[in-house]
């Protein structure tokens, strides 16, 4: 390429740049214990069932990809990470930290989506963001 | 290297380290169902309703486009409720509750000169889908009589 045409092509991608999709999917499949967003704790709703200890749960769904490039002079080298959590993640990580608990519910009290590209695009990721508490229910507590 | 190289340096990192991106929290203060993003939702009196014992009436489906702008540090969306469009849609199909809730984030921005000068907004799609679900034996026009849902 020559070099106006390495110009050219480096001003076209600032003009018009181009952020490569990346998804991340936040869900707590084949997970029992209820994760609730919103206030109402239990189908039909009424006065919150009764808390009687409390934890914390915090993680992520991810998917990142980030691209550098050397170049000695004879050799170009490209390298390209990537880093993917997906929704087994986050389920497998509250079955780690809370297993066999029945009446443990988790109260979301952040939900983010994100998403970002930088450094003219060598960077790019989306992730989704959950934090909870984690509650013990008494049942009938209403 | 002279004093205004390191400063030129330092600037021409700084905006090449620019972002465009777009976030925002989802919540959903007034939602008159139980709202899950797993399998796990409880009955009225407690117990957990098991998934076989939950049927799918409907779908929840709702996605929304998130803006930011300077470098993702001013939020244009800030915080989505989402409650109304809960509400709606497990009115109209006669739900209780909302289980697997699906949250996606699917970037939407473009890293350009306007990143550059702070002055373009950057995206992010989010996403979200779930499954509508009353309890097996329950009509539509008991899920109805809800009180959280009759408000």
């Amino acid at each position: 390429m020559k070099p106006f045409e390495s110009v050219g092509m480096t001003a076209l991608l600032l003009v018009v740049g181009g952020c490569g999709s990346q998804i991340a999917t936040a869900s707590f499949p084949q997970t029992t214990m209820p994760v609730l967003l919103g206030p109402v704790d239990r189908i039909g709703g009424g006065a919150p069932m009764q808390i009687v200890g409390e934890e914390y749960f915090a993680g992520s769904s991810l998917a990142f990809v980030s691209t550098s490039t050397t170049d000695n002079g004879t050799t170009r080298t490209t390298t390209v990470r990537r880093e993917t959590r997906g929704p087994g993640y986050l389920a497998e990580k509250l079955r780690l930290e809370f297993e066999a608990r029945p009446n443990w519910d988790m109260r979301v009290t952040r939900l983010t989506a994100n998403g970002e590209c930088a450094m003219m695009d060598s960077v790019q990721s989306a992730y989704v963001y959950v934090k909870g508490n984690i509650v013990a229910v008494k049942k009938g507590g209403k | 290297m002279r004093l205004a190289s390191w400063i030129g340096a330092l600037i021409l990192a700084t905006v090449g380290a620019g972002c465009a991106g777009g976030h925002a929290h989802i919540v959903a203060q007034s939602a008159t169902v139980p709202v899950s993003l797993s399998e796990g939702v409880r009955g009225p009196e407690g117990d957990l309703v098991p998934a076989a014992n939950q049927e799918k009436v409907g779908e929840f489906n709702y996605d929304f486009l998130a803006w930011n702008m300077l470098w993702d540090m001013v939020p244009l969306t800030g915080t989505r409720d989402i409650s109304d469009e809960i509400n709606g849609q497990v009115k109209a199909v006669g739900g209780e509750a909302i289980v697997n809730l699906q949250v996606t984030s699917e970037n939407c921005n473009t890293w350009n000169a306007m990143t550059i000068v702070s002055i373009f907004p950057g995206c992010t799609k989010a996403i979200i889908k779930g499954d509508i679900i009353r309890r097996r034996g329950v009509s539509a026009q008991v899920a109805a009589t809800n009180p959280q849902q009759a408000k």
